[in-house]
């Protein structure tokens, strides 16, 4: 007879014939059966039991890619009988023949799935191995199929008839039944479902990505005072244990993500009808339930509203997985399962006693099932996890947390759901031992300590540019003399002195003399429009005299007071040495400009006493020394150049810069002078690029320290630099805000050094992670820095647990110039430091890995990286807004690209030509899309998955395609690169292009053409046309200057 | 009518102190907020304003017009 299948045991049959050897849908059931066994007696009760259960005679076969059932009206089920009698150890030979049974797949097509083994271990000693597929039955149809076996097997020994009524319906019955049932609770499905939170789980994987493999469990036993009380609680609150228990996880899931809105899967035996009852088949629902932890209710509360969910929830069938866009580990990251109590004595077996049996089951069901059931008056809780993903004792420390979580709440059921305690003793002592030491030795400020290395190494290199370098006391006199004449204009200790210059010596000289004026420096990109100069001097350089001071030598707005650095050069060689301004810790070292979230960008004021902290710190751990040679890379408006700059000074190594700008990196490193950098500080996302071509860049022979800072590092970069390097480089992982005085935690990757900066060898989690390839680790705090990961309310988390991280120490800036409510919004009393000390809240999510190293999560709002850039979409989206033509706007990171998606009549050029007037270029989206209208999820949020790639952008109208061979080559090389079709008169930075880029392209040409184009050509020449022209130049030089035989060999290859 | 549909700096999670806040102050004379009813770390001192998140900072907006350290105040 064929028949449909139900829709749960389609989804079943599915994954089996996709995994055709995968034996995770294996159930069974193992017994010890002590006593005298008469086989021919069990033969009988076998074949009266496969007679009276529709389901053992059933195979699944496939018509034209649909599933059915073939029942057949008899069928045979023989008995496996092994012996393990004459093993050495009967019974670990029998739990061996167990496990090899319970862990074999089916195949459903060829023959019912259902095997029975009886082990013999002595005479009057067996043990009985029942295995079936899940397709055809649960966990409640093993209780029905012992206990018939049962009633036949002793019936046949007595001699009777066996007191069973015919079964009213059969599986196929129900399935046909449950199909339409089925059916109509798609839509309540849909809606419930509809935009699942992010998945999160209570840990951190090991393994991003890593696959299923067996299973492991912990249990944890639950006193019966424990277990009595949650019983009488879920009594009161007129619900039942079940609903407290999954309450309870998911405030447990909540504490440790952070996350209110929770996703949580449940098992629901399908057995609300008495005629179902007696069924041997696959009646379980697999439910999820949405928690709504918002509003911080009480427990009480939440408990009110997961019974409602679950009652909505668990009268429906079960989740249908495949109508969703999502993966069922998306809708289902994890299951919480109370088994029914063993109600009842069961029959009994002839003669024989029924004891359980060690099964050896080892297949997972999913990332994390947790189970629950009596076992004599106590509770015990299962956690099945995979040891290849979660570390063991990470596990372990989830059930503590889970235990103590319980006991809180049967204690004070009333307590809001965020403030219930379930961290145990021994995670607030790790909380206090990982959060590092926020207080700063005492020690001179910056500006001191390079007088002093001006005084010890006054003949040595401080700074190169290009042909020309300076010595220290070349640079220390040239800064007096600038600090000098800024006295002379007016400037007073306190004030705010912008920096308009280009990379070059003169700039250096400049934040050197501005400190010793006693002042603080404002450093602004002269490659930003005039608008933004003008509005980030009044904002942030403007003193209480009205005066706003500009060291430049280029354009400045009329207010402002300009002292042209070269002015100085020119002055008396032996004029008296000026003597510095003196500073305290609290003065203002210098203002760093950051994009603010509403439109107007923040001025962050960082004090001497946290450069100082830093830069000791950077100097030791960096191993700084004389003979060092720094790229000074970033530009000066990023605080990274405090990084590069100062410690480098301040420890007699010298300081090479770029003046072609940061991109030109590649052409130094391949320049003789280039050769002798040791140290390179790099944004994150540039180093990817670099590693991306890792042969082609002409790294220097005495490297041996790379600093990255910015964002998240892939690990697969680490791997390939590895490869290329061993551990001959130390590669370090920096994180940090700029309100946290540059960085905040580091983090050695890889090599001989891991866990210099590692944290506690002995916290490690073990082999399993050595071994495996991770997320990549932002650290352990810096010197005189505290790191908290903080929860909803503030209070510090432990490992595993996400939360904000609060950055507390020496490091912590002034604040917001000019912004009080910014700044006491962000930077808050700290009561892990000193009295008075304040911490700041980075909106940044992070969490202690089990390692006990930190992992960056992500932001808590909506704040971006783009190439290292932090990056406002709101700063960039209230620019849009403000164009009337512009009815909405979404900002929004893509990889290397900022985007803008933009609903309105206004022409994206257009848009961008006024974003380029205002904003500095790393906020000028690269890609825009213009919609008619934004898509929107079914609970009226922006659908963000449902935006269209702006990859496919519309072209643009004067397009042109390339002419000769050399555009060809260019616009082919654009093209990979950018993703786009290219024209000829198409402006490099206009398709999106970018200076991480240019080094590829750089590298591409040289492979196809073997000429060295330099990265500033790039720069100069921006349309394909001019490039390949360049290009065209550089080769016919190139062949000039060849013998005429070299020049035919070229040719000819 | 424009409207940012985007953006707004809101974050996922409520931000710490939903409730009632107090404003605090200390040596230095920075401003911050606290949880009223928590014990609040030492070196803070209640100003008296308390109020809701937003109130606290709106305070703080007003009264808090010399953002230096008193430290460096003195020492200009």
């Amino acid at each position: 007879m064929r028949a449909p299948l139900s829709p749960a045991q389609e989804r079943l049959w599915l994954l089996q014939r996709l995994e055709p050897d995968d034996a995770t849908y294996t159930v069974f059931q193992v017994r010890r059966l002590r006593g005298p066994l008469d086989r021919d007696v069990l033969t009988g009760a076998v074949a009266d039991l496969v007679a009276r259960h529709e389901s053992l005679r059933t195979r699944f076969v496939e018509v034209d890619g649909v599933p059915w059932t073939d029942s057949a009206p008899s069928a045979e089920l023989p008995i496996e009988w092994l012996s393990a009698r004459d093993a050495a150890d009967p019974v670990a030979e029998a739990e061996r023949l167990v496990a090899e049974r319970v862990n074999a797949p089916f195949d459903l097509a060829a023959r019912p799935p259902v095997r029975l083994a009886m082990i013999e271990l002595g005479a009057d000693d067996h043990v009985l191995c029942l295995t079936l597929h899940h397709i055809v039955a649960d966990g409640w149809s093993f209780n029905v199929l012992v206990n018939d076996l049962a009633g036949f097997y002793t019936a046949r020994v007595l001699g009777r008839e066996p007191r069973h009524r015919p079964l009213p319906v059969q599986p196929s019955d129900y399935a046909r039944w449950q199909r339409r049932r089925a059916e109509r609770a798609v839509p309540y499905w849909q809606e419930r479902l509809a935009d699942p939170p992010p998945p999160d789980l209570p840990f951190d994987r090991l393994i991003p990505g890593h696959r299923p493999g067996h299973a492991a469990y912990h249990h944890s036993r639950l006193p019966a005072r424990l277990a009595d009380a949650l019983d009488r609680l879920a009594r009161e609150n007129r619900t039942t244990l079940f609903t407290v228990m999954m309450a309870a996880y998911q405030v447990l899931i909540f504490r440790h993500t952070g996350r209110r809105d929770i996703l949580v899967g449940t098992a629901v035996a399908g057995r609300d009808r008495v005629e179902l009852e007696p069924l041997v088949g696959y009646l379980t629902q697999t439910v999820v339930l949405r928690a709504d932890l918002g509003g911080d209710p009480s427990f009480t509360e939440f408990l009110a509203r997961t019974r409602t969910e679950a009652l909505a929830a668990m009268s429906r069938p079960g989740v249908p997985f495949e109508r969703f866009r999502q993966q069922p580990d998306t809708l289902m990251p994890s299951m919480f399962i109370l088994h029914s109590q063993n109600d009842g004595v069961p029959p009994p077996f002839g003669e024989l006693t029924v004891e359980g049996f060690t099964d050896g089951y080892r297949q997972l069901k999913g990332d994390l099932l947790v189970e629950a059931w009596w076992e004599h008056g106590e509770l015990i809780v299962s956690f099945c996890h995979d040891p290849g993903m979660v570390a063991p004792e990470t596990i372990a420390r989830l059930a503590e947390r889970f235990d103590l979580l319980l006991e809180s709440i049967t204690a004070a059921p009333a307590t809001p759901v965020s403030a219930l305690r379930l961290w145990t003793d021994a995670d607030l002592a790790d909380i206090d031992r990982l959060a590092g030491d926020g207080a700063a030795e005492p020690g001179p400020a910056v500006p001191e300590l390079l007088a002093e290395t001006a005084a010890r190494l006054p003949g040595a290199t401080a700074v190169a540019c290009g042909e020309r370098s300076v010595t220290f006391a070349e640079l220390h006199e040239s800064a007096g003399r600038l600090a000098a004449s800024l006295l002379e204009r007016g400037v007073r200790r306190g004030d705010v002195v912008g920096v308009r210059l280009p990379r070059s010596v003169e700039a250096i000289t400049a934040l050197l003399a501005i400190w010793r004026a006693g002042a603080a420096y404002l450093p602004l990109d002269p490659a930003d429009p005039p608008e933004r100069l003008a509005a980030s001097l009044t904002d942030l350089a403007m003193t209480d005299r009205g005066a706003a001071y500009l060291v430049t030598d280029g354009e400045a707005p009329p207010f402002a007071t300009v002292i042209v650095p070269f002015a100085t050069s020119g002055g008396p060689a032996d004029a008296p040495p000026f003597d510095a301004v003196p500073v305290t810790g609290r003065d203002g070292a210098y203002v760093i400009s950051t994009s603010g979230s509403t439109g107007v960008p923040k001025g962050v004021l960082i004090e001497h006493g946290s450069v100082a902290a830093r830069v000791r710190w950077m100097r030791e751990a960096y191993g700084l020394a004389p003979g060092d040679r720094i790229v000074q890379f970033a530009s000066l408006s990023f605080d990274t150049h405090v990084e590069e700059i100062f410690p480098a000074l301040a420890a007699g190594a010298t300081l090479v810069l770029l003046p072609d700008g940061a991109a030109t990196l590649p052409d130094l490193l391949a320049s003789p002078q280039g050769a002798g950098v040791t140290v390179l500080d790099l944004p994150t996302a540039y180093w990817h690029h670099l590693v991306d071509d890792i042969d082609e860049i002409a790294w220097p022979p005495d490297l041996r320290l790379v600093i990255l800072g910015g964002e998240q590092v892939s690990s697969d970069a680490v791997a390939r630099w590895r490869a290329r390097f061993g551990d001959s480089v130390r590669l370090v992982n920096t994180y940090g805000p700029t309100e946290a005085t540059v960085i905040a935690t580091a983090a050695d990757l890889g090599g001989e050094l891991r866990g210099e900066l590692g944290g506690d060898p002995e916290d490690g989690p073990g082999d399993v992670a050595d071994a495996a390839e991770r997320r990549v680790p932002i650290g352990v705090p810096v010197g005189a820095a505290s790191v908290h990961v903080l929860d909803t309310r503030g209070e510090p988390l432990p490992r595993g647990a996400v939360g904000e991280l609060a950055i507390g120490g020496a490091g912590v800036a002034r604040g917001y110039l000019g912004r009080p409510a910014l700044t006491a919004a962000a930077f808050v009393p700290d009561p892990y430091g000193a009295p008075g000390s304040r911490r700041y809240l980075t909106g940044d999510r992070a969490r202690w890995r089990a390692d006990g190293r930190l992992e960056f999560l992500g932001r808590l709002d909506a704040q971006v990286k783009v190439r290292g850039f932090r990056i406002e979409p709101g700063e960039v989206e209230s620019r849009l807004l403000a164009h009337p033509g512009v009815n909405q706007a979404l900002v929004t990171a893509r990889g290397d690209d900022l985007v803008a998606y933009v609903a309105g009549t206004a022409d994206p050029a257009d848009l961008r030509f006024e974003l380029e007037r205002t904003l500095p270029r790393h906020l000028v989206p690269t890609r825009w899309v213009r919609l008619a209208a934004f898509p929107l999820t079914t609970r009226g949020k922006i659908d963000r998955a449902a935006l269209p790639d702006p990859g496919q952008a519309e072209p643009r109208a004067d397009h042109v395609p390339p002419r000769t061979d050399a555009e060809r080559l260019v616009a082919a090389v654009w093209s990979e690169l950018l993703g786009v079709e290219v024209g000829v008169h198409d402006d490099f930075f206009a398709l999106g292009g970018h200076s991480l880029l240019a080094t590829r392209i750089a590298a591409r040409l040289r492979a196809a053409t073997g000429v060295e184009v330099p990265i500033r050509t790039l720069f100069a020449q921006r349309t394909v046309a001019e490039l390949a022209e360049a290009v065209e130049e550089l080769l016919i030089a190139e062949l000039s200057a060849m013998t005429d035989e070299e020049a035919a060999a070229l040719l000819d290859s | 009518m424009s409207e940012n549909i985007g953006h707004t700096g809101e974050r996922d999670s409520e931000p710490p102190g939903e409730g009632s806040m107090r404003v605090v102050v200390n040596d230095e004379e920075q401003y911050s907020i606290w949880w009223e009813g928590r014990e609040i770390p030492a070196g803070w001192t209640p100003t008296g304003f308390s109020g809701t998140r937003q109130e606290c900072l709106d305070h703080i907006a007003e009264v808090w017009t010399d953002m230096r350290p008193r430290s460096v105040r003195g020492g200009v």
